[in-house]
């Protein structure tokens, strides 16, 4: 079972929590300055090292040999950052079954190792990351300085390669125009808050991502920990406002989650973006405990479904715009049933 | 020994570069130093968050004048400083935002201990598991070493530990200098709590 299947604490907020440890490898040069021989012998060189320590959890993935859909895939499911879709390079990917922890070879560091979990998870999801990232420098020559800590190919994650992240899911907040001033004191307090793509991309249904920004001078467990303190009081937050915004204007607020989730069960062509917004508010009535709403891991299953290059990698050819949309439309209906039918037959049983 | 520049003063600072594998030493007096940049980086705190922005800030970093080169000649232009592990220079970290190997940090670590503060708030990590660990594998002798000899009279406790702390940090006695860091930080902390009162 795939990790985003699963339920997680705080997930009425808190979509996923990843974190992510960057490490280099002694007397390589950096991923940027590797040739194609030295590329595929650190490649190797990383592979190996993690079958002596794990040899059965990991496939792995080159993205020299996969197509711009799967690639696409990939980045949509925060598995591979979009920038190195278009990379020259060959890269590499170590995965384990669930999805929920992988080794990134050859991104902007010889080594990121990444665990994600569904919901507000920050310390569980740290340990699974460290646990592997402790045990690798039994068998890999792991570039550290008793100064700086794990050196890494930017300053800005050098120390302890730690980017602890949350996607949250923040409607409320968004409704009641308090979602820039906590934005600006989240990033006045040392956090990151970009859209949920990633660096540069734009707010996306009402979902953002926030991460520590210092990755040096405190210990990684004091990271995490400030972390958590301050997203606890984020989340409380936009429980805050729901709750304000339902008991304020609750026929409006209704209508537009109602009309999603009619637009998401009926609708004939639906672009990724729509999709998305009327996706965020089936998550806001499934929150406000609506009947017969889809589940939190059945909407982001859908969320991840319907990216471009997931949608394709299903229909197995590259679509073009109404063919995409169309066939993103008929996906998401088909999920509909799926998930209605299941209800009956839990009923029946 | 009088200070290279202006002939003048007693040099207080001296500052060892290497420069295609040549070293050498300048000795300055402390305003000289300051007037070159030693002390004072430039580095912009605005675009933390977007990392090829160090890079561009890095740019403002007066390194062509730890070389021999004339202070008012084009930036850059003669001094080249290469680690020696990778090839890559400093001018080449300004344009990527990314090292060449992980032994650069060895081979600029004065540079970048000063680059860490501004783009970190520290340049000394804190490791939860080697924090007792002893310091036998500590690295090479950096190629920019900085010292600043001058004795200042009116010192603060803080100052005073955050002298010790530089001390510490030279000797690569971490662990004490984590001790001494924590203590800064607890009377920082007392002097907000005393303003805002
Ligand atoms: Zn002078
Ligand atoms: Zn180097």
């Amino acid at each position: 079972m795939s990790w985003y299947e699963k339920h997680g604490p705080d997930q009425d907020v808190v979509i996923s929590t990843r974190v992510r440890l960057a490490r280099n490898i002694k007397g390589h040069l950096c991923p940027h300055l590797l040739d194609k021989t030295k590329t595929n012998q650190v490649i190797q060189e990383i592979v190996d090292g993690v079958e002596k320590i794990d040899p059965k959890s990991f496939r792995l993935v080159e993205l020299e040999s996969l197509n711009l859909t799967d690639k696409q895939t990939l980045a949509e499911r925060h598995l591979i950052s979009p920038q190195i879709i278009n990379a020259k390079n060959n890269k590499a990917l170590l995965i384990n079954e669930e999805e929920d922890l992988s080794v990134l070879i050859l991104d902007e560091d010889h080594l990121r190792i990444q665990a994600i979990s569904a919901g507000f998870e920050p310390l569980e999801t740290f340990d699974r990351a460290n646990k592997l990232a402790v045990a690798l420098e039994s068998v890999l020559d792991i570039a550290y300085d008793p100064e700086f800590g794990y050196l890494t190919a930017c300053p800005t994650n050098v120390g302890t390669g730690l980017r602890v992240s949350a996607l949250l899911h923040v409607p409320g907040l968004e409704h009641s125009r308090q979602l820039k001033y906590i934005i600006e004191s989240l990033r006045r307090s040392g956090f990151t808050v970009r859209g949920y793509y990633g660096e540069g991309s734009a707010e996306q249904g009402q979902m953002i991502q926030v991460s520590n920004q210092i990755t040096l001078g405190e210990t990684d467990q004091d990271l995490v920990n400030k972390f958590i303190r301050m997203l606890s009081v984020f989340i409380k937050q936009e429980r805050q406002a729901r709750e304000k915004w339902y008991s304020e204007d609750p026929i409006r607020l209704k209508d537009r989650i109602f009309r999603a989730k009619a637009i998401l069960s009926e609708a004939c062509l639906i672009g990724s973006e729509e999709a998305f917004n009327c996706l965020s508010y089936l998550r806001l009535g499934r929150a406000l405990g609506f009947d017969d709403f889809p589940d939190y891991p059945e909407i982001l299953t859908l969320i991840y479904l319907i990216g471009r290059g997931s949608i394709q990698k299903r229909s197995g050819k590259t679509l073009a715009g109404e063919k995409r949309d169309e066939a993103r439309a008929n996906l998401i209906k088909k999920h509909f049933v799926e998930i209605n039918n299941s209800r009956r037959n839990h009923y029946d049983d | 020994m009088l200070c290279e520049k202006c002939q003048k003063k007693d040099a207080n600072v001296s500052v060892q570069t290497i420069i295609n594998g040549i070293t050498e030493s300048h000795h300055l007096c402390s305003e000289c130093a300051q007037q070159e940049g030693l002390f004072h980086s430039g580095f912009g705190l605005e675009n933390l968050s977007m990392a090829n922005n160090i890079g561009k800030t890095l740019f403002n970093f007066p390194y062509s004048k730890l070389g021999h080169a004339q202070s008012n000649s084009d930036a850059l232009t003669g001094t080249r400083m290469t680690c020696p592990h990778c090839n890559q220079s400093l001018s080449d970290f300004k344009q990527t935002g990314l090292f060449g190997c992980p032994q650069c940090y060895e081979s600029f670590r004065g540079m970048i201990r000063e680059m860490l503060d501004q783009v970190q708030g520290d340049h000394l990590h804190r490791d939860s598991r080697r924090i007792t660990q002893d310091k036998s594998d500590s690295s090479d002798s950096p190629i920019v070493i900085i010292e600043d000899k001058q004795e200042k009279s009116e010192q603060t406790a803080q100052e005073k530990l955050k002298a010790e702390l530089q001390e510490m940090i030279k000797q690569e006695n971490y662990e004490q200098a984590a001790i001494i860091r924590d203590r800064i930080k607890e009377l920082e902390k007392e002097d907000q709590v005393d303003e805002s009162e």
